[in-house]
């Protein structure tokens, strides 16, 4: 029985769920650019809504900056705020890029706590 | 000779020599943010517009912008947008939503290599309608879509 619960999709899909503050990035080729997908995931709290169990507000908690770099050049710099909605998904075009660049996704809390993502290209 | 001794006193003096070399890498990273963190506190759209000089501007949609956005949002949490425009060299998107609580919800900065084009999803209180500013070469573009909003995404008020 332990066996068949394992192998049971719900479970792997439990597995595969991000964390807070976890990113997924996906790269492709168009005709004449290049597909930057990335999702990342955060509550984005806009310190408004109420915890129905406490019967309090959560405080805010939100991305405040984002900024994406090539081989170290930054590329898109954004300001963000609490009115971007939760778990940010952000879809952006690239003129060139080649095998063996370095994206780099940094982003900034509200409380300037800074996250770094760092992911080399193989093959496109 | 010279002895190496760990006093208290030259301790204290070292711990405060590391943390002021540390210090200013720490502020420059997140420095840029400091500049414009007062705009996304506004609470009136029109004194904000007055402060980032868009306000004796033609509020027309101009045709180097394409804004997509949904005529109704059923959940006003998650409002997909769109923006392309088909100006050349870097440039500045400023998003508002007239009826939000603070109604600059993002800023976007294209560099070289990357063509102008952003998908995001946003949240609206209210339908209202959604303004882009497009700023380059000291030149400001301008386009605005309604949007119907069903449910409010911003969350309640008042504790009941």
């Amino acid at each position: 029985m332990q066996q068949m619960i394992l192998k049971s999709p719900l479970v792997v899909a439990e597995k595969k769920q991000l964390a807070k503050n976890d990113i997924r990035l996906k790269v492709s080729r168009k005709e004449n650019f290049f597909d930057l997908k990335f999702l990342i995931r955060h509550p984005m709290e806009t310190g408004r809504r109420i915890d129905k169990i406490n019967n309090k507000l959560v405080p805010k908690d939100y991305i405040a900056s984002l900024s994406v770099s090539i081989n170290d050049k930054v590329v898109f710099d954004s300001h963000l705020s609490r009115s971007v909605s939760k778990n940010p998904f952000m879809h952006l075009k690239v003129q060139k890029l080649f095998a063996g660049d370095i994206i780099k996704v940094n982003w900034i809390d509200n409380k300037n706590k800074v996250y770094k993502y760092k992911k080399t290209i193989n093959e496109i | 000779m010279m002895k190496f001794t760990l006093t208290r006193r030259s301790f204290i003096k070292r711990l405060s020599l590391y943390y002021f070399c540390l210090f200013p890498f720490q502020t420059n990273f997140s420095y840029a943010h400091q500049n414009i963190k007062k705009f996304f506190e506004y609470t009136n759209k029109e004194k904000l517009f007055d402060d980032l000089s868009f306000s004796n501007l033609d509020l027309n949609n101009d045709k180097n912008i394409n804004l997509k956005t949904p005529d109704i949002a059923e959940n006003g949490s998650i409002v997909p947008i769109q923006i392309e425009s088909f100006i050349d060299g870097e440039q500045t998107f400023y998003l508002f939503s007239s009826k939000n609580e603070n109604p600059l919800t993002s800023i976007y900065h294209f560099h070289e290599n990357m063509v102008p084009f952003v998908s995001t999803r946003l949240k609206l209180q209210e339908s209202s309608k959604l303004h882009v500013f497009i700023k380059f070469n000291s030149n400001i573009v301008h386009a605005a879509n309604d949007i119907e909003v069903t449910i409010g995404g911003c969350g309640e008020e008042t504790i009941g």
